[in-house]
């Protein structure tokens, strides 16, 4: 019974001192498991096993050990259980806590949604916007309005909570150097236009914002190689968790484009591919890890390549084929048959695939509705295509309407 | 890149063993996966995993970054952050012009006036309303640069053009890949001595590949080969541009593409033209302008085609071409 008398280790009536049942402590006896030395290093089923309990068993076992241990050393709480301190740990023992919830936490606590400003596309497909917990990987043919989309959701994301945005801020982390603060200003202006607009009341949450204060929710980084881009994702978790709390949390990381600097220097040397693909998925790991940790939506921009099977030609999005597995939601910007810009939702959780018509005006990246569309295609038989001024401005949209700013 | 013993924050037996096992660098580290520098350096993964932490804390460190707003204070500071292209339309949708920092490609078919519009350009830097001694890199890989032909179109700009001027254009010539890459990685130098404010590479296409590979050898289809190096090309060439922000202008021809499969915009089969050097590139620069040539009736008309900008939508731009140079035309006199 006395347990400080001697090592507490070998105390030979250590099982005394169990709350054990009378069938199992024989069992327990017989399988040579006395003293708590003994019990070190066994999991349910290898206890289960040696002394031909059931897992039910073998699991109350355990955890009554683990309590009588806790009252009087402290236990760590890892999956083995450790019942010494002089322990040392070793390379087995080095792995963080897991968080784990329930369906019905998830259920609960419904994500947010980071709208695209496209109506049609948000609600009918996206179930909202993007959502703020996963990879979004954002595809597109060149000048198609990756970046624009990019520097649209830097400012969207500033939506206060008030009317169902993040309110949050945003990191752009531009590896091409097509971020054009000019284009920035002009699309948080027309978005605080609209949001003063949608309010309509001086004394809201949208008063006291102005585009300067929108900016400068907006971090920019810029990278010029891909040592620079992973050391970056390598600390922004750990920068993220010091963030002052004062602040808005941020709740977009966009990276504009993750493929830039992984599409040269890595094909000539021997097992560069080899060494793109494990640099790029330990990468995907920690932008995953942070979406998740921070509640954070995190939009990677994506080039595409031309593939060439069978003889066929085709445009196929970059980085080949293990990283097209990682991000959680994908959408590719392309043009359809007629030359309008579309977007295809193509992996989305929570929402549904399908593909929506979106334009690229003064104001930003906005949508068109269907209905509008057809009677454009209709419109454009007669028309010429490539017609001049067709620029942002000639496309009709409720949101064109507004004056420019 | 920053060498390892520049890193502060490192304990003393890593660094030693770091140095042992080669690592000179910091890009030796991040490189690697925690898996391989367990194995190479013989740490425990919580080891490794800090030190792959403390390298990039210190890269990090380096990075240039800022909040949107101070990104734009600093560049309304700056008086250079555009060159004024002479034609008015296309100046307002790039909101003042050729946009500093960053790499423009003209591209077009054959004398649509992509050279023409070089010049022009690079006239553009002398008519600047400053007295400083601005000087032009020009990159020539075709032989393309005329010197006559400047001067002639030197009566088009306001401020007196002479030999001096001229003088301050440096022209190098080049034939591969391998050259413009060794080439702009030297040319700091030049920038920083000779007050260098544009740089024109015409044209980009025409380099030749230089690096022997095997595989291009067996198999002449593959353009792997060239891949990176328009990759490193691009990024070398946006380097310079953003450090000491200047514009930097790319001319590339169109190439016929058959579509033989399924693409996104185009029906099977058809044929059209884009510009050539592949997908790779065409993602690589910021701004992208298309000289067209198209027949309107009977005359003959030319339009500057905006096809990928960070500023604006895609617009048209009538133009014409004298021997002073390119000038636009506005919308009514060409629908008469």
């Amino acid at each position: 019974m006395n347990i400080n008398d001697s090592d507490p280790l070998t105390d030979a009536y250590f099982l005394n001192t169990l709350d054990v049942n009378h069938t199992n402590k024989t069992k327990l006896i017989d399988a040579g498991l006395t003293t708590l030395k003994d019990f070190q290093g066994l999991t349910i089923t290898s206890l289960s096993k040696e002394a031909e309990i059931p897992h039910k068993d073998a699991m109350d076992i355990l955890n009554k050990i683990r309590e009588m241990g806790g009252t009087k050393q402290s236990i760590s709480a890892q999956p083995s259980i450790i019942l010494s301190q002089q322990n040392k740990p070793t390379q087995q023992t080095y792995s963080q806590p897991v968080n784990m919830s329930s369906g019905l936490d998830m259920f609960e606590k419904p994500t947010k949604k980071l709208v695209t400003m496209c109506p049609e596309l948000d609600v009918e497909l996206l179930n909202g916007g993007i959502p703020c917990d996963s990879v979004t990987e954002i595809c597109g043919v060149p000048g198609i309005g990756k970046t624009q989309l990019g520097m649209q959701l830097a400012v969207n994301v500033q939506m206060p909570e008030e009317l169902g945005g993040c309110g949050g801020s945003a990191i752009y982390i531009d590896t091409e150097g097509s971020f054009m603060v000019d284009r920035v200003y002009d699309i948080a202006a027309n978005f605080l236009h609209y949001l003063k607009n949608v309010t309509n009341d001086e004394e809201s949450c949208v008063s006291n914002m102005s585009v300067d204060s929108m900016l400068s929710n907006i971090q920019y980084y810029r990278i010029y190689n891909y040592i620079e881009q992973i050391s970056l994702v390598n600390v922004l978790l750990e920068q993220l968790r010091q963030a002052p709390r004062d602040e808005p949390p941020v709740k977009v990381i966009i990276i504009d484009s993750i493929t830039f600097h992984f599409r040269y220097g890595f094909d000539v040397v021997e097992g560069g591919m080899a060494k793109r693909t494990k640099l790029l998925s330990n990468m995907s790991n920690q932008l995953s890890q942070i979406a998740n940790e921070f509640q954070c939506a995190v939009i990677v921009m994506n080039q595409v390549t031309t593939r060439v099977e069978n003889d066929v030609w085709y445009v196929a999005p970059a980085l080949g084929q293990t990283w097209s597995h990682q991000s959680t939601n994908k959408l590719y910007l392309e043009y359809d048959a007629q030359r309008q810009q579309q977007v295809r939702v193509t992996k989305i959780k929570n929402g549904t695939t399908g593909s929506r018509h979106f334009t690229i005006v003064a104001a930003g990246f906005r949508g068109i509705p269907q209905q509008q569309v057809e009677e454009e295609q209709e419109g454009l038989e007669d028309q010429d295509v490539d017609g001049i001024g067709q620029g942002g401005q000639s496309v009709p949209n409720e949101f064109n309407k507004r004056p420019r700013i | 890149m920053k060498q390892i013993r520049r890193v502060k924050g490192l304990d003393d037996d890593i660094r030693k063993s770091l140095e042992l096992n080669g690592f000179n660098y910091c890009p030796d580290v991040i490189d690697r996966t925690d898996y391989q520098l367990m194995e190479r350096l013989n740490l425990n993964k919580a080891e490794a995993k800090d030190l792959t932490l403390t390298i990039s804390r210190s890269i990090v460190q380096s990075i240039r970054k800022m909040s949107a707003l101070k990104l734009r204070d600093n560049i309304q500071q700056n008086t250079y952050t555009h060159l004024c292209s002479g034609l008015p339309d296309l100046d307002q949708q790039l909101r003042g012009g050729i946009p500093c920092g960053t790499v423009t490609e003209i591209v077009g078919p054959r004398s649509c006036g992509k050279s023409t519009m070089a010049f022009n350009l690079a006239l553009r830097v002398f008519d600047r309303e400053t007295d400083s001694e601005d000087g032009i890199v020009f990159i020539d890989t075709q032989r393309s640069f005329d010197a006559a032909r400047v001067v002639e179109m030197s009566k088009s700009i306001s401020n007196n053009f002479t030999e001096d001027h001229l003088q301050r254009i440096s022209i190098f010539n080049i034939q591969s890949v391998q050259d413009l890459i060794g080439l702009l990685n030297d040319m700091e130098e030049v920038i920083v001595s000779k007050n260098i404010k544009l740089i024109i590479v015409d044209s980009i296409n025409a380099l030749r590949d230089d690096s022997e590979r095997e595989d291009k050898e067996t198999n002449p289809s593959n353009n792997a080969a060239g891949s990176h190096l328009l990759g490193q090309q691009a990024a070398t060439l946006k380097k310079l541009a953003e450090d000491f922000s200047i514009p930097v202008i790319v001319t590339n021809t169109m190439t016929k593409r058959m579509d033989s499969g399924y693409s996104n915009n185009k029906q099977v089969g058809t044929e059209y033209q884009v510009p050539a050097l592949g997908l790779l590139w065409s993602h690589s620069v910021n701004t992208r302008l298309i000289l067209q040539d198209s027949t309107f009736g009977h005359s003959e008309q030319r339009k500057i085609k905006i096809d990928k900008s960070p500023i604006c939508g895609v617009c048209y731009i009538p133009f014409e071409i004298t021997p002073l140079g390119l000038f636009q035309i506005s919308n009514e006199e060409m629908v008469g």
